[in-house]
């Protein structure tokens, strides 16, 4: 009786997990499959964020793209210690090159002597870790930040408060070298006053919201807000059109997310952006990979340019195709 | 028999009394020493930011009187709000939201029926739902869903007077839900069943039947949950949610319920809600730094509960 029961349940288990596999996975044999090819594996060290996610989906169109690539992507779920494993992993099946989106993680010293002693080349997307590694290709987050402040200090000539809204400790090197280079820009000019948001806003919109609505009780008086990505900014723009002050302020965030390019392109208050485009890196990362395989001398670090989008551009940056 | 009820009234009354007088001190307090406090829009903020925590502690309180627990609600809230975003292209808003709600419904019954019919241990079938569930609503969508109507937007930021109609609804959970709670044979069965199931059982009452309908409830509220918050942020994200289950334990057991079930009371349970608003807020006004907002809120949580527990072994 017990044995039928396991039984049963194994047999559902492995139902499940065929029907859950896609079929791209089916021929994963290996290197040996793609016979002239390359094999690469992907380490993404979180999914569960549309930048992330897109950035994985950019790795394996512009893969489609080059034809005679086989990606095999893996997803740690925010924890190190799988990311590590995960690596190994891509190890056993003999791949060719990793890529790495390393997302908030600061480091993996444990990835990267792993790959090293394979003798594998490296290439990281997006975050660049200390350590041995063959490319990194990212942006420049503090220009991306200098960038905004700049806006600003031409947008609201007559100066005032301007507000910042920080994401949070889980990827804090990121978020806070783009604060850093708003603040460059804004605390070098006596006009402004720039207030903190004291708790985080976790990156996601409902973090942007609950933190502006916070904000705006004990500061009725700011002119702007920054955030250090767009998911918090349109969070923090719901608030601001509920407190009815939707034409005092205005918004500047990072990143290019979709939803924060309609807004700008609808001329809102939403006014400015800086494109960190994930299937810009994503697509290089890729590139990257196949001509170090190629035998290339590649450069070691590559910053991809983030350009600063405003209703004048708005439209050219808008992809219906782009994964994010 | 008199004897012996006589002090446990009292007791009750004294908890009461001491929770009482730590939320009016915490008012009291916050409105003297900052001047935001009591000004209209901080008041509307915390109307408007006890909503999510309000709805999942209830539902969280019900199951708890079971006995059990339930892990799976930030999930909920995740997929039935991105699910109901996504449907809005496709069906009228109220019916988008409906189906968001149902959505919440169904997995509360599979929570139940796997917890009561088969007989799972609560904290496994639920922690496996949230990460099913959780999976799910990426599965749906990667990427966050902002629908363009804006008629969207007006559950979570519509106004009844000076109070968001937000607030109204959970307001009204709750007075619907005392009522269940105290006044009603399933409501009474469910308190009872924490306290005793087998005894229940012998009287004659359908315990599997009861557990089933607690964690539906728990279900509906988040899903309920899930359509407001995605409303009132105007964007719904897969992500989101995460640890939401944390904050509607820690109202329940500020409130006084045990996890051990059969004990717990529907006004202390908002009490903590209360409190644990208002320490956010607080904490916000005051301008502490996140990361000692995270030390603050554990601390003040411990030292609510050591309050509750000196006061009953005292009394």
């Amino acid at each position: 009786m017990i044995s039928k029961r396991i039984l049963a349940g194994a047999g559902l288990s492995l139902a499940l997990l065929t029907a859950c596999s896609t079929p791209a996975e089916e021929p994963t044999t290996g290197a040996a499959a793609s016979a002239d090819g390359y094999t690469i594996g992907v380490a993404n060290f979180m999914l569960s964020g549309p930048y992330f996610s897109g950035m994985d989906k950019a790795i394996a169109a512009q893969a489609q793209k080059k034809g005679n690539i086989e990606i095999i992507s893996t997803d740690a779920n925010g924890d190190a210690a799988k990311l590590a494993s995960n690596v190994e992993d891509l190890l056993t099946k003999n791949v060719d090159a990793v890529i790495i989106s390393g997302g908030p993680l600061e480091s993996a010293p444990a990835v990267l002597n792993s790959l090293k002693a394979a003798g594998k080349p490296v290439v990281l997307v997006d975050r660049k870790f200390p350590g041995e590694y063959t490319s990194w290709i990212g942006p420049d987050n503090e220009a991306i930040g200098r960038q905004n402040g700049e806006f600003l200090s031409k947008a609201l000539p007559d100066g005032g408060k301007v507000a910042i809204i920080k994401g949070g400790p889980a990827d804090n090197t990121i978020g806070s070298a783009r604060t850093n280079g708003v603040k460059s820009v804004l605390s070098a000019d006596s006009k402004f006053t720039l207030v903190e948001a004291p708790d985080f806003g976790g990156w996601g919109s409902d973090g942007g919201l609950t933190v502006m609505e916070s904000l705006l009780a004990g500061n009725k008086d700011i002119k702007a807000v920054f955030c250090e990505n767009d998911a918090m900014c349109l969070g923090a723009q719901r608030a601001i059109a509920d407190a009815g002050l939707s034409d005092g302020i205005i918004i500047a965030g990072v990143d290019g997310q979709a939803e924060a390019l309609k807004a700008i392109l609808d001329d809102t208050n939403y006014k400015v952006t800086g494109l960190n485009d994930a299937d810009i890196i994503g697509a290089k990362g890729l590139d990257r990979a196949v001509e170090i395989l190629g035998g290339a001398t590649v450069e070691k670090d590559t910053v991809v340019d983030s350009p600063m989008v405003t209703k004048d551009n708005a439209a050219q940056f808008q992809n219906p195709d782009g994964s994010f | 028999m008199s004897v012996n009820a006589l002090p446990k009234v009292s007791r009750d009354v004294l908890v009461t009394a001491a929770f009482v007088g730590l939320i009016v001190v915490m008012i009291a307090v916050a409105a003297i020493t900052t001047e935001n406090f009591l000004t209209q829009t901080n008041l509307t903020n915390l109307l408007k930011q006890m909503v999510t925590t309000g709805l999942l502690a209830y539902g969280m309180l019900v199951v708890i009187l079971t006995g059990g627990i339930d892990l799976s609600v930030g999930s909920v809230v995740a997929f039935s709000g991105i699910l109901t975003a996504g449907l809005v292209s496709s069906l009228p808003i109220p019916a988008a939201m409906a189906v968001g709600v149902v959505s919440g419904i169904g997995f509360g019954l599979v929570n139940g029926v796997l917890v009561a019919r088969f007989g799972l241990a609560p904290f496994v079938v639920t922690l496996a739902s949230l990460t099913t569930i959780r999976g799910l609503a990426f599965v749906y969508s990667e990427v966050p869903i902002a629908p363009e109507d804006p008629a969207f937007f007006s559950l979570g930021s519509a106004m009844a007077g000076p109070i968001p109609v937000s607030t109204v609804i959970m307001f009204a959970v709750f007075l619907v839900g005392g009522v269940f709670l105290t006044r009603t044979p399933a409501g009474r069965s469910i308190i009872a069943i924490g306290g005793n199931a087998e005894t229940v059982r012998l009287a004659g009452i359908n315990v599997r039947r009861h557990i089933v309908l607690a964690y539906t409830i728990s279900g509906l509220c988040a899903g309920l949950a899930g359509v407001i918050l995605a409303s009132r942020v105007g964007i719904a994200q897969p992500s989101v949610g995460v640890a939401f289950e944390l904050d509607a334990i820690a109202a329940c057991v500020i409130g006084g319920a045990s996890l051990a079930g059969g004990k717990g009371s529907v006004r202390a349970t908002f009490g903590g809600v209360l409190v644990l608003v208002l320490i956010n807020n607080l904490l916000n006004l005051y301008g502490v730094q996140s990361f000692w907002q995270q030390v603050l809120k554990g601390l003040i949580i411990i030292a609510v509960i050591l309050a509750q527990r000196t006061n009953r072994v005292r009394a």
